[in-house]
């Protein structure tokens, strides 16, 4: 960007943006904000990921056929899957009605039942491959080709609105370990790298461990104050060789904002300065950690928060569904805690809460692969349902359906373009609009694809 | 009334043959030579020009002409270049003859003669046709050497380059700034070759110099330094997508012989092979005539390194002629004449090789290290199933004292007494005992089959203990024959203990399961460690690691189980290392021609495509490539001084290395998308000169770098600043604002005297001990290093053409706090200790020699001296600053 052009652009209402920050924007920090296309809803995202993929037919898309034909053949022709699959399974466990809208929610999930009148449930998601890395890559990046990389949903979102709080990274990723495709999932690719997740493990206790080279163990805090005063020194004698050069103006200007944000960074993270009956409500696991930064975080202006479940792929009850109750008993209570403390914090209206995975599980039993209980079930990208909440989004609704076995989506049905295109115009970005030129061609995150779902706006 | 409103009533059909001919000699081949090449089929920003209708009706702006009213017409408008969001043709503007035609054409009433006007509409059915307009486009056309402009009064120019820039400097009113000073040019030359700063004493010899071709010699030791091929040859690199181990799920599998290929690039590089031999080395190496190969091998890893081989075609193309051919995989290429066929006639090409791995040992090596891996491996599984045989017979035992042991642990948990004591009473093992003891104490369980021990055990009698016990251990053995007979009906299915260890073949067969509960009673007492869901859990009450099972053998087992063990640990040590061998391709036994996928859909497949170069390269349709796969034959016309593209691709990525921009921006997509040249004639005469020079990259290098654009100041002048905000036409030097991940690292680690130089050899981690170049650290495409990402390296997954440049806080945290930095600057602080002694100013004086390549000024000295005063702060920390200062981190 030229400064004349960044003048241009703000007479032509840049926005609140002011000089510094505009120069700031093209030199210093690419994450300052930026007015999006046009008046937004949301100003924030967390996106709560149960990574290895949530069984729908066992938490949020009720199947009674799947009792009545309990161990029959799915009907129709033979189903490829990942692994070998035998008869229709019955849930273990069962459903009840909840909240004023009365959407049925498993057993294993009490908590989000409680809360479930905030939340949309998209019943109809389906994406194409059938492996965990390639339908992850999807859900994140929009794209499912394994060998190559896309820009993730939040490179995509801090690259065009840039983030609020210029001390914090506007793109975080908490995940204890690392789920499958790690880094790509959050990766800018080729997007400048500043637009790129910053992993930070949650599963350490100590919050200065999060960030690399956030402390300086070598000096003390008033040597490093020194230490800024002779750099600012030292930079200005070089601006006064080279002459007028707004560039190199804006860089030098980051070194305060990394000094500010040593002090700034570590607090936001340390979960222990929140009240203990807080902390209670999202218990202690990692998990629950995360839900409860990912609050902090987007408190103090982060654009958009990842919470993974978990390393590896948790979710992934290839040999016995029971697994899920294990790990629900972590995730439930966080995730309602996480909605009713946005709601009180006066946040939900302008946070976008996506509970998602990867695909769903099938209905079949999986049969293969493991000599435990034979409980299981295998992938089944066809169908599968994710939550939506806040932001903009209609609370205490369901949308789309699968067929009566929770197979396929049949009914409004959605991919991870749609979700991608509806949040982000509830960002206020067009996806169509949301461009970056690379070698040669404009792409964007949807592609050439993706209908933002306005059934689903508020 | 005017002539254009006459003009304007007069009906396109009754035509005057005067303005016929006027359409016909100027303005139809006016728009075919600039228009046509976008505005026809691919009709970009939805305008048609080859029709008076298509016109009229417009493009997404509206109608393009008024007729009669060019003042009022989009394409007038456009070509005047008057707006600046519409400006065309964007090679370049028009000459004020060629619009001042446009204008009187529209202005008498754009008149098109429609008995000739009808362009063919594409037929739907119909074989691609390349049209001859599209043969016109910039790039498609043969490179041609032009004239060298000669100027009046021109005392600026050293070289042909400087004539091309200047002459387009002065169309466009702009002076070229001042020549930089001596010490930023070889600072500059010095970091632009070699990526490491100039030593003291090189500066101070160049400063020295007054010779006219003082800066010439410069450029030619750079040139022959060996760190010049480490540096561009990292550029390579980047387009290559190089990497030490394809992405899988968590972590890369490694290519362990991967640096054969990065170290041949940097040699290439460094004994400047000719460009066109490095391009087919790259993509046939192997199939070069025998005598002529050597050393060629290692090139192949272009390809055979890669991520996955579906990006082959799109690398090859984009890489070595700037075509995005990947476009063209699904459906014609929208904006490029490239139609779907063409991409599978090189997709054939490609599959018609296989990876095959380029043995440097001799076959007995080979041999003695593949036997020797079975051999251990042999041992190993050997081991495992003996041991299996054992956990399984014991627990089987085990099994049948289940009474015994729960009624032992009535004593301990109800009773009161010590277990050690009860152990050695009952002759039970007081391991597992104990783990009965705890087992039972915890009551969270997924099954029912301890519910009346867990509800009566409380205040029951000895007898009654163990009544229950001899019940559930009844209940168990049962559980536990059904069991063991359902693993057996498995073993067999999954096709013995080989099936069972093919885990393809595990995930495809379906097995027989018990029943749940009785699972997870069998779980909790027979399964080894595992995970369940992730989460780790402890093995069963019965389950005996590998060494916890030893006291339960009697000596015998126990010495034949130490020796097996043994001579596993003599076979492992005796596996000699991984012989070397090169990543590569070599022709497959049966080429064959591939069907085009339609819509890219492998189960929907059309025509044939058969394996031959690409349509619009070649002057009439090409013929089939016969030798092979084609792969030779593919390589030699990518790198023919035929091929428009390939010569002209390389120049400029050579400029915009040098220059800070390229004279094509879009440097890997020299398509109808991608960007035009600033400086065609530029363009071709420096590909030219390549071709002309055999090839040699040196030598492109040489005479860029000698030119007086190169050697400009970077100092803004601002009458240019606010004509040419970019610097598009080189009025001054682009400066850098920071040095890229490798060179910063690299130049830190130089000026603190700690850069280890030798070169190539696997790659290593580039942890804090690491000091080699960067480019020798390992790349892995699932992990990549942080601190590289962190100042842009490129994902290693996607060709790169150039490098992002951010700077953010995050960076200046690692100056701020890294140990790498402060170890550098420890370093720094001592390296000019010992080269300058006691005396605080001179220290200062030689920091600033190594890191800026200039001498501090007084003020600079007093300042320094300021901060070392303090008392509480050091050296050290002066020395972090001085590296984490712009002047050391920018190039100016």
């Amino acid at each position: 960007m030229t400064r004349r052009e960044v003048i241009k652009l703000m007479g032509s209402g840049f926005g609140v943006v002011g000089l510094a920050q505009a120069l700031h924007a093209r030199g210093g920090s690419p994450l300052a904000p930026r007015a999006p296309h046009f008046p937004a809803k949301a100003k924030h995202v967390i996106f709560l990921y149960l990574n290895g993929g949530l069984s729908h037919v066992d938490t949020f898309d009720p199947k009674p056929e799947l009792a009545r034909m309990d161990g029959q053949p799915l009907p129709g022709p033979k189903i490829k899957t990942d692994s070998a699959t035998g008869g229709l399974m019955a849930s273990p466990f069962k459903f009840r009605k909840y909240g004023q809208s009365g959407i049925e929610v498993s057993e294993i999930f009490p908590h989000i039942g409680g809360v479930i009148d905030e939340f949309c449930v998209v019943r109809s998601m389906y994406s194409e491959s059938i492996n965990h890395l390639a339908s992850m890559l999807m859900m994140n990046t929009g794209h499912a080709m394994t060998g190559s990389s896309r820009p993730s949903l939040g490179s995509w979102i801090t690259y065009g609105l840039g983030s609020e709080n210029a001390n914090l990274p506007g793109y975080v990723v908490l995940c204890p370990g690392h789920p499958v495709g790690s880094v790509r999932l959050w990766s800018s690719s080729f997007l400048p790298t500043s637009h790129q997740g910053v992993h930070i493990r949650n599963e350490k206790e100590d919050p200065s461990e999060f960030v690399q080279d956030i402390r300086n163990p070598w000096v003390t805090r008033s040597q490093q104050e020194e230490q800024i005063e002779l750099l600012s020194k030292l930079n200005d004698s070089f601006l006064d060789q080279i002459g007028y050069e707004p560039e190199m103006e804006a860089a030098i200007e980051s070194m305060e904002v990394a000094y500010r944000m040593q002090t700034e960074l570590p607090g936001v993270f340390d979960i222990s300065t929140e009240p203990e009956t807080v902390r209670l409500r999202y218990g202690k696991s990692d998990f629950g950690r995360g839900c409860l930064m990912a609050l902090r975080l987007v408190e103090q202006g982060v654009r958009i928060v990842q919470v993974y479940y978990g390393d590896r792929q948790p979710w992934d009850s290839h040999d016995d569904m029971l697994d899920h109750r294990l790990h629900a008993r972590f995730a439930d209570a966080p995730i309602a805690a996480l909605i009713a403390d946005l709601k009180t914090r006066g946040l939900l209206d302008e946070t976008i809460v996506i509970l998602g995975t990867e695909f769903g599980r099938t209905p079949m039993i999986q049969n293969a692969g493991s000599q435990r209980t034979g409980r299981g079930r295998d992938h089944n990208p066809p169908g599968y349902s994710i939550l939506l909440a806040g932001g903009g989004f209609k609370g205490g609704m369901t949308y789309g359906a699968t067929d009566e076995f929770g197979f396929k989506a049949v009914e409004k049905r959605t991919n991870p373009h749609d979700l991608h295109a509806t949040v982000l115009h509830l960002l206020g970005l067009d996806h169509t609009r949301l461009t970056y030129r690379y070698s040669g061609r404009d792409f964007r995150l949807t592609d050439v694809h993706g209908n933002v779902l306005h059934d689903l706006i508020a | 009334m005017t002539a254009s409103l006459l003009a304007l009533l007069s009906s396109p059909v009754a035509i005057g043959s005067e303005a016929a001919d006027f359409f016909e000699k100027r303005i139809r081949p006016l728009l075919a030579k600039n228009c046509f090449a976008c505005h026809t089929d691919t009709q970009m920003g939805g305008l048609r020009l080859d029709a008076r209708r298509h016109i009229m009706k417009g493009g997404s702006r509206g109608p393009a002409i008024k007729p009669g009213s060019p003042q009022d017409s989009l394409l007038v408008q456009a070509v005047m270049q008057s707006r600046s969001e519409l400006k065309m043709p964007p090679q370049g503007k028009l000459s004020p003859e060629q619009i001042e035609d446009l204008r009187a054409w529209v202005r008498d009433g754009a008149v098109w003669p429609e008995a000739q006007a009808a362009m063919a509409e594409p037929e739907p059915d119909q074989e691609y046709v390349i049209r001859p307009e599209y043969r016109r486009f910039w790039s498609f056309q043969p490179i041609r050497k032009p004239e060298i402009p000669s100027l009046d009064g021109d005392t600026w120019s050293r070289t042909e380059i400087d004539r091309f820039i200047l002459e387009q400097l002065n169309q466009q009113g702009l002076r070229p700034g001042k020549r930089a000073s001596k010490r930023v040019l070889i600072r500059r030359a010095t970091l632009d070759l070699t990526g490491l700063p100039p030593t003291p004493d090189e500066v101070q010899d160049f400063v020295a110099d007054s010779s006219p071709d003082a800066f010439a010699k410069v450029v030619d030791r750079l040139l022959d330094s060996p760190h010049y091929g480490e540096r561009w040859g990292r550029y390579w690199l980047d387009l290559a997508r190089y990497g030490d181990g394809t992405s899988s799920a968590s972590r890369d599998r490694p290519y362990p012989n991967a640096y054969r290929y990065r170290d041949w690039v940097i040699d290439a590089f460094n004994r400047d092979m000719p460009y066109d031999r490095f391009v087919k080395a790259q993509l046939a190496a192997d199939l070069f005539p025998e005598e002529g190969r050597e050393g060629l091998l290692p090139a192949l890893g272009f390809h055979a390194l890669s991520n996955h081989d579906v990006d082959r075609v799109d690398v090859t193309g984009r890489v070595f002629m700037g075509l995005t051919l990947g476009c063209a995989e699904c459906h014609d290429h929208k904006y490029d004449p490239i139609p779907t066929k063409d991409f599978y006639s090189l997709q054939g090409v490609f599959s018609s090789s296989k990876r095959h791995e380029y043995s440097l040992a001799p076959d007995q090596v080979v041999q003695a290290y593949k036997d020797a891996r079975k051999r251990a491996d042999d041992k190993k599984i050997e081991i495992d199933e003996f041991l299996k045989r054992v956990t399984d017979q014991l627990i089987d035992i085990f099994v049948t004292q289940t009474a015994d042991y729960l009624t032992a642990a009535w004593r301990v948990m109800e009773g009161g007494e010590e277990t050690v004591s009860v152990a050695r009473e009952t002759s039970l093992d007081e391991d597992i005992l104990e783990k009965w003891v705890d087992f039972l104490n915890e009551t969270d369980r997924n099954h029912p089959f301890l519910d009346e021990w867990d509800q009566n055990r409380r205040g029951a009698t000895l007898e009654r203990a163990r009544e229950m016990a001899e019940r559930f251990q009844e209940t168990l053995l049962e559980i536990h024959k059904e069991k063991r007979g359902m693993d057996d009906v498995n073993y067999v299915r999954l096709g013995g203990a080989k099936g069972a260890r093919n885990q393809g073949n595990l995930i495809r067969t379906p097995v027989e399961f018990i029943e749940p509960i009785k699972y997870y009673l069998w779980e909790d007492l027979a399964i080894g460690p595992h995970y369940r869901a992730g989460l780790k859990q402890p093995g069963g009450v019965y389950f005996l690691g590998p060494d916890e099972i030893e006291r339960m053998l009697n000596p015998a087992w126990v010495r034949y189980l130490h020796r097996q063990k043994a001579e596993l640990k003599a076979l492992e040590e005796a596996v000699p290392p991984l012989y070397p061998f090169i990543h590569g391709y070599r022709e497959s036994d049966e080429p064959k021609d591939l069907q085009v996928a339609i819509r890219g859909d492998k189960n929907n497949l059309g025509p044939v495509a058969p394996r031959r170069f690409l349509r619009i390269l070649s002057r009439s349709e090409p013929r089939p490539f016969t030798q092979g796969s084609g792969r030779w034959e593919l390589a030699s016309a990518i790198a023919s001084p035929d091929n428009p593209l390939t010569a002209r691709v390389m120049v400029n990525r050579i400029w915009q290395h040098h220059f800070g921009r390229g004279i094509v921006t879009s440097a890997s997509n020299f398509g109808r998308l991608g960007d035009r040249p600033t400086h065609p004639k530029l363009l071709d005469y420096l590909a030219a000169r390549l071709v002309e020079s055999g090839w040699s990259v040196k030598s492109v290098h040489r005479e860029m770098m000698i030119s007086a654009a190169y050697q400009l100041s970077s100092r803004m002048i601002e009458q240019n600043y606010e004509h040419d905000a970019e610097n598009r036409y080189y009025w001054r030097f682009n400066m850098r604002k920071r040095l890229d991940a490798e060179a910063l690292r690299d130049s830190m680690l130089a000026v603190a005297g700690n850069l280890d130089r030798t070169q190539g050899g696997p790659g290593k981690p580039l942890d804090d001990e690491n000091h080699r170049r960067a480019v020798y650290g390992l790349v892995s495409r699932t992990k990549p290093d942080r601190v590289l990402m962190l100042f842009d390296f490129p994902d290693a997954r996607n060709t790169a053409s150039k490098r992002s440049v951010t700077v953010g806080p995050l960076q200046r945290l690692y100056f701020l706090n890294s140990s790498f930095v402060v170890q550098q600057a420890e370093r720094l602080a001592e390296r000019v200790e010992k080269e300058a002694g006691a005396d605080p100013a001179r220290r200062i004086r030689r920091s600033y020699e190594l890191l800026y390549a200039r001498p501090a000024t007084d003020k600079e000295v007093k300042t320094g001296l300021k901060f070392l005063k303090r008392g509480h702060t050091s050296w050290t920390q002066y020395a972090q600053m001085l590296l984490a200062s712009s002047e050391f981190t920018a190039v100016r």
